[in-house]
């Protein structure tokens, strides 16, 4: 199989995806959220079950009550779109890992665009509720993340409890065949 | 921030990604080995906690293993590489989040070098402490699932029991502002 044109490009696209979570008041436009929901629905999943269903939240008042739910996620309320991730709620562990597959593949494709996103946790909240009346969620279905885009002010992380950024040595998370013996 | 060149082959490449389980004999190149891995490493996780180590598996005896540890996996055994993630074991369901993402990663990466792969996933093997204790991964950690690559000979699931190809359309499975809400309002 052939290597793909950019591969290059879309390598370092990968090594410079930031999160983002001050944003332009420009909209994200119909084409781009066309572009994301579609890469969005070609994830894989486990035994491809597909188990998501997405909401396209341009709603102020909703995005208000998410910035609401938790200390961390403030940021969400001055941005223009979250893509809000419902799962069947049918399997804890390989909803988890697809939910991780397909926000990866958002913020990807977000970026490649020109956007930026940051995930937006909510499900420790008491607002939890109020959110899954808002997006009209049933509760069998399990809904606790957004994944929030717009065209990024800076990729700083601004809020009190800042993330460290950077990441962990190769020597510390590689090894060959066995724990401990280096590549 | 400007649409980043390249975008629309980023675009179609990452919709162009589909699982493989059975490969032709070449190697995946130490290159290839170490841009995937520079990938992965740079993979954002919660908190930016980091929660996984890879190994890294070329070994014959160690992939033939893994093949055995289910019924599902016995593909593994004739692919030249596996990298096994190992998480953390602190935080779940974040942690296993984490792992969907850096897997996402690595199929996408993979991909734009022209190989393919499938997930082996063991959790609930017999034989999963086996594969632990020759890996040597302690105790406290999580390990489940490797993320294996390959030049593919095939993207069809020739499993007895494959999965379904395809995906769900987009108004079964993308709503507008409310739930059910299929249309985008005016």
């Amino acid at each position: 199989m052939a290597t793909v044109p950019h591969g290059d490009g879309m390598r370092e696209t990968m090594r410079n995806l930031r999160q983002a979570r001050q944003f332009t008041p420009t909209a994200v436009t119909e084409a781009e959220i066309q572009e994301l929901v579609e890469v969005a629905r070609w994830s894989g999943s486990a035994r491809n079950k597909q188990p998501w269903h997405f909401i396209v939240v341009d709603d102020k008042a909703i995005l208000q009550k998410i910035s609401e739910s938790r200390p961390n996620v403030t940021w969400v309320a001055d941005a223009p779109l979250a893509i809000v991730i419902v799962l069947d709620g049918e399997n804890t562990i390989f909803e988890a890992y697809d939910e991780g597959r397909v926000t990866e593949r958002i913020l990807l494709a977000a970026r490649s665009l020109g956007l930026s996103g940051g995930t937006a946790w909510f499900h420790e909240a008491d607002t939890t509720q109020e959110i899954r009346e808002l997006l009209g969620v049933s509760e069998s279905a399990v809904v606790r993340q957004a994944v929030v885009i717009g065209h990024p002010i800076t990729h700083t992380d601004h809020r009190p409890m800042a993330n460290t950024p950077g990441r962990k040595s190769a020597e510390e998370v590689i090894s060959r065949n066995r724990i401990g013996t280096p590549l | 921030m400007a649409k980043r060149e390249g975008a629309d082959a980023t675009i179609q490449t990452m919709l162009g990604v589909r699982q493989a389980r059975l490969f032709t004999d070449e190697p995946v190149t130490q290159e290839e080995i170490d841009t995937l891995l520079n990938v992965a490493r740079w993979t954002g996780s919660g908190r930016n906690t980091q929660p996984w180590h890879f190994i890294v598996v070329q070994d014959k005896d160690m992939l033939r293993r893994i093949s055995e540890t289910r019924p599902n996996n016995p593909w593994v055994a004739d692919a030249p590489l596996a990298i096994v993630i190992v998480l953390d074991g602190r935080a779940t369901p974040q942690e296993t989040y984490d792992e969907g993402r850096v897997t996402e990663r690595l199929f996408i990466a993979a991909r734009s070098l022209g190989l393919s792969g499938g997930t082996a996933w063991w959790a609930d093997s017999d034989l999963a402490p086996a594969v632990r204790e020759a890996l040597g991964i302690p105790e406290d950690k999580i390990s489940r699932s490797a993320v294996v690559l390959g030049h593919p000979i095939t993207h069809k699931d020739h499993r007895p029991n494959a999965n379904i190809p395809g995906r769900k359309p987009l108004e079964e499975i993308v709503s507008w502002g409310v739930y059910g809400q299929s249309e985008r309002p005016a």
